[in-house]
């Protein structure tokens, strides 16, 4: 069964990037290769103004999505947590020399976190 | 020509090395915590965590020895206390955040109303003499700055927490810290002292290398490639820091998707294509136009034109860094002398667009794999120090703030030895 909306039907072999936790994407980033993440991005980067007009299109009154839609919403945010590794720490994946990514525990029942 | 020094408007701070062993031993922890900690204020939250009446918020606070309960009683006030029930002990709040009408005592179901207050008595009659009006929670004292609820383990605080703030921070009402409600929080007990882990974050000297891959190319280098910041404020106990950005980047340039109108935000770095595709899908992304938010003057003091954010350290362990566009509140909460809970908080503004919710993802991931540069050196500092092998730290001029620090808290160790000195001979 296809995870995303038809038209992003060319994503879909990235669709294991559909995860609605910050540590699952970070999770994912760092127990990946950097080849893998950056065919991730490249497949992300030209569609990002698709994907957020299509999620912006699909919001309903109660700020809900189906599921497709959500689903496209977290991959977008896991372009966001592959950015550093593309950006800073190329050809790591990991920040390099950093702290264990493992023991800066984020809060995610914190009361002021966007529910998205 | 030598350019004036910031170390020479603070000729009572010195310029020598400064001493390791406060970094490395417990006596002296016991005395921070007995001089510093248990008799000041300390930052543990937001009034938007706490907005209705009954919420409630635990926290832990290692260097007080204790848990605090915080919650907003029927008057709309907040009240805090010891999560320590008054008849044999135990406690009366489980969760870490929650929403009640009453906290139980899950012993002998004792009742508190939410100011504290001793409400119930299971078989009270069977008590002798019960005066329940003498027999409420034990409060700490409780207060808010800008919306941020600092707690006082003194009862009968020396001073309040506006005498104790102004000196170093009047004027910032007008800073829009109710506007930036999207937090992100990560925590992490790290194997050091809570100073090592402050020093890390009050001075820029570390950026050009330790963040050398990441956030360096955002920030202003001066004419030799020196990342110097462009003032420091020392006060008695706060100090502050101002730090200057490259505008062209997305990290350095405070305006980034504030404005709900169209912008142009360049990128000039190339390598940072997903940077340039946040910035641009953000446009309008906010909630609230931030663009016309008048900031408070002492913001970029000194008016400086590529200013991009200022770091205040509020005494002891409350780190709070502001820009036009968000907030990082970090906490360094002691628990040891070699172990340190930090607490990093960030807040932006609600974003309404996918476009604007990827950008603050951007920023967030971006800010956070540079706590992670940040945190990857104090545990080896820690653990250098303990070897004994320096008795001393060497400080340039712009790490004025670590010197300020350790003045500071040894003065005001000495200041309590002396009066409990004179209140045993006085005995």
């Amino acid at each position: 069964m296809s995870k995303l909306p038809p038209e992003f039907a060319a994503l879909e072999p990235f669709s294991d990037w559909c995860l609605p936790l910050e540590s699952q994407r970070n999770l994912r980033r760092v127990s990946l290769g950097f080849a893998e993440i950056n065919a991730f991005a490249e497949a992300m980067l030209p569609q990002v103004e698709a994907i957020c007009a299509h999620i912006d299109a699909h919001r309903a009154e109660d700020g809900s999505y189906d599921r497709e839609s959500l689903n496209l919403f977290h991959m977008l945010l896991s372009l966001a947590e592959v950015a550093p590794a593309i950006e800073s720490y190329d050809p790591e994946v990991e920040v390099v020399d950093g702290y264990d990514t493992r023991k800066f525990v984020p809060d995610e029942t914190h009361k002021l976190r966007p529910a998205i | 020509m030598t350019a004036a020094r910031l170390h020479d408007r603070y000729p009572e701070l010195g310029t020598g090395p400064i001493p390791v062993a406060p970094y490395i031993d417990p006596a002296y922890f016991e005395l921070e915590k007995k001089y510093l900690f248990k008799n000041t204020w300390l930052h543990v939250g937001r009034v938007e965590e706490l907005p209705k009446v009954g919420d409630y918020m635990l926290r832990n606070i290692p260097v007080l020895d204790s848990e605090i309960v915080i919650a907003r009683a029927r008057d709309k006030k907040l009240y805090a206390f010891h999560n320590v029930c008054s008849h044999r002990l135990n406690k009366i709040a489980y969760q870490p955040t929650g929403t009640t009408r009453k906290f139980f005592c899950k012993f002998h179901g004792w009742a508190y109303d939410l100011d504290g207050t001793l409400t119930g008595v299971p078989d009270e009659k069977s008590f002798m003499d019960l005066d329940k009006s003498c027999l409420g929670l034990t409060r700490v004292s409780v207060d808010t700055w800008n919306g941020f609820i600092f707690i006082n383990a003194n009862p009968a605080p020396d001073v309040s927490l506006k005498d104790f703030m102004e000196p170093v921070y009047a004027g910032f009402e007008t800073y829009p810290f109710d506007k930036f409600t999207a937090c992100y929080a990560w925590n992490a007990v790290v194997n050091c002292n809570w100073k090592v882990a402050l020093d890390a974050f009050q001075e820029t000297y570390h950026v050009n290398y330790l963040h050398g891959r990441s956030i360096a190319y955002a920030l202003l280098k001066d004419e030799d490639g020196n990342l110097h910041p462009i003032d420091g404020i020392c006060g008695d106990l706060h100090r502050r820091l101002s730090i200057a950005g490259d505008p062209d980047t997305v990290y350095g340039n405070p305006q980034a998707a504030t404005a709900a109108a169209e912008q142009d935000v360049g990128v000039n770095q190339t390598g940072h294509r997903i940077a340039a595709k946040a910035l641009k899908v953000a446009q309008g992304g906010t909630r609230y136009d931030l663009s016309g938010i008048k900031l408070p003057e002492l913001l970029n003091w000194t008016k400086h034109p590529s200013w991009a954010f200022d770091i205040n350290v509020v005494f002891p362990d409350f780190y709070l860094s502001c820009r036009p566009n968000y907030f990082q509140a970090y906490n360094f909460r002691p628990i040891s002398h070699d172990k340190t809970l930090f607490e990093a908080r960030v807040y932006y503004p609600e974003m309404v667009t996918a476009g604007g919710r990827f950008y603050q993802e951007y920023m967030k991931t971006a800010l956070r794999d540079v706590l992670l540069e940040d945190l990857s050196t104090l545990e080896t500092t820690q653990a250098a120090a303990a070897t004994g092998a320096k008795q001393e730290m060497i400080i340039q001029d712009f790490e004025l703030m670590v010197r300020h620090q350790a003045v500071a808290i040894d003065r005001l160790i000495e200041e309590g030895l002396r009066r409990d000195g004179q209140l045993q001979a006085a005995e």
